[in-house]
């Protein structure tokens, strides 16, 4: 633990390190500010606008959960009947992998098309790159339970259903926490994206107004901002992952 | 366990006149085009009777395992037939047991919820065997283990729940493929007297596969020995020690003799 702290604590020392050598580097070469802005005026700029960051922040950070919710309820379902049916999964999975190599921003035109300019273009794109990561993993845990245990169950009188009841479902909870953290991040490139493309707010459209303004140090605090959310993500739903499922991570000799 | 249960089940068993499982000619080829057929086994017979413990024994990949299969009705013989009481087996077989190296137990449940999954899969009742889990573990040895988890056990006790859960749903027959291959000499020994002691309190008729002589000697009644591939019953080996046996007798000159002798008849 107190390692832990240690590390936490010299990689907050490397970072501002990096951010004082920005600082020296911009004062020294005196690079215009709408070209790179010393961190100082980021910071400034940052706080200067703090309120409407914040506002545009939650925006972002509830599109993404509302993205991630319905992309992961959806993915689960899809992963169920893909890893339980034969015949569904010859159907579909082919078809999804295929789907998944689209870039997903490339729908966004044609949402905008279907529902206008606003907030659902970006959380449908946040919903498709959501969804992939959750189906496979679940196809995989489903699809991984062990010949053995299978034949086992089989030849003590159990139904397929039961099996998956037993067994499959459980044994894939695991599997299906950890494409969260993956499914988050899809969820919060999809809500970004459509809010530079299509949305009157969110992080993605102050950073798009802020750069045609040639506001860099604004830009620049709102992409500190989506990074800081980004990390924010991984830890909640990394933690998640372990706490959700403690079984899959507990070994005698841990 | 429920004793007079099982002691009527053998005497409707013995007016019946016919052994639990009969294999008459059977063989099993694997693959779908004709040449690229692997036969595994070969005009196979055997016997075995109600309450029995024999053991499979025979070098790697002599088609032992597909011998449990075709137990289970997991597989079908290409020839001949595979008897239960006297009739075919025509599909997957229910009520049937089995253990294997590999424990499977389920890490998300505690020993006492591994235990009663037959239980729940059949359907049953889960507080009636309250008193058979309590019996089970207690003989195994791991009474007071209920709510402890998978990951706290060590490979041996992990192997102790298997056992009792093979056993739990009292089956008609408990299928062993290779259970104790992972666990080091001493935990092998410790549960060659664990399952000997199952035996003999529950009578179900145990079917071992193993690479250890000493062990089927141990604990069998009777010994087939298989042949390489294709697989064919060279030898059997009936062993005549009383029970119950105890592991000083291991290295008695009648054990070792057994074990010479079925030593002698594996082709290597």
């Amino acid at each position: 633990m107190s390692l832990l702290k240690n590390q936490f604590v010299e990689g907050l020392l490397a970072i501002f390190a990096l951010l004082c050598l920005w600082e020296i580097g911009v004062r020294i070469t005196g690079v215009p500010s709408f070209i790179l802005p010393a961190p100082s005026a980021v910071f400034e700029a940052a706080a200067a606008n703090a309120t409407v960051l914040l506002n545009h922040s939650l925006i972002t950070l509830f599109g993404t959960l509302v993205s991630l919710s319905a992309g992961a309820a959806l993915g689960l379902a899809i992963g169920l009947s893909v890893g339980y049916s034969r015949a569904l999964s010859q159907l579909l999975y082919p078809l999804l992998g295929g789907f998944h190599a689209l870039p997903m921003s490339a729908f966004i035109p044609i949402f905008v098309v279907w529902f206008g300019v606003g907030v659902i273009p970006k959380i449908l794109a946040g919903l498709l790159i959501a969804l992939f990561p959750v189906v496979v993993n679940v196809v995989t845990g489903l699809r991984t339970i062990e010949t053995d245990l299978w034949e086992m169950l089989k030849a003590l009188g159990a139904s397929k259903a039961q099996i998956f009841q037993k067994v499959g479902i459980p044994r894939t909870l695991p599997y299906f926490f950890a494409s969260l953290k993956v499914a988050a991040a899809g969820a919060f490139i999809g809500n970004v994206v459509g809010e530079m493309i299509a949305a009157g707010s969110g992080l993605g459209y102050v950073l798009v107004l802020a750069t045609t303004g040639l506001e860099m140090e604004l830009a620049f605090a709102s992409l500190t901002i989506l990074l800081l959310l980004g990390v924010l993500l991984f830890t909640i739903f990394d933690s998640l992952e372990k706490r959700l499922a403690p079984w899959a991570y507990r070994r005698l000799d841990a | 366990m429920n004793e007079n249960n099982h002691q009527s089940l053998q005497e409707h068993n013995d007016d019946e006149n016919s052994p639990l499982f009969e294999a008459r000619d059977v063989s099993v080829k694997y693959g779908t085009s004709e040449e690229h057929k692997v036969e595994a086994l070969n005009a196979v017979n055997w016997k075995i009777t109600k309450g029995e413990f024999v053991s499979f024994i025979g070098p790697s990949g002599c088609g032992k395992t597909t011998m449990l299969k075709l137990i289970s009705g997991l597989i079908f013989p290409s020839s001949g037939v595979i008897l239960h009481k006297g009739k075919p087996i025509l599909g997957i077989s229910s009520g049937i047991g089995m253990a294997f190296q590999d424990t499977l137990l389920l890490p998300w449940r505690n020993v006492l919820d591994n235990v009663l999954l037959p239980i729940e899969i059949l359907r049953r009742p889960r507080e009636e065997y309250r008193q058979t889990v309590e019996d089970l573990l207690s003989t195994v040895g791991l009474k007071g283990f209920e709510n402890k988890n998978i990951w706290e056990l060590s490979g041996g006790m992990r192997q102790r729940v298997s056992l009792c859960r093979a056993l739990i749903a009292s089956p008609e027959v408990v299928l062993l493929d290779e259970p104790f291959a992972a666990l080091d000499a001493f935990t092998r020994e410790d549960l060659w007297l664990v399952l000997q002691e199952l035996h003999t309190r529950t009578a179900c008729t145990m079917i071992l596969i193993t690479h250890q002589l000493n062990e089927a000697v141990f604990l069998s009644d009777r010994i087939f020995v298989v042949s390489k591939r294709p697989g064919r019953i060279t030898y059997t080996q009936q062993v005549n020690l009383s029970r119950p046996r105890v592991l000083n007798e291991a290295f008695s000159r009648t054990f070792l003799n057994d074990v010479e002798s079925l030593r002698n008849r594996i082709e290597r």
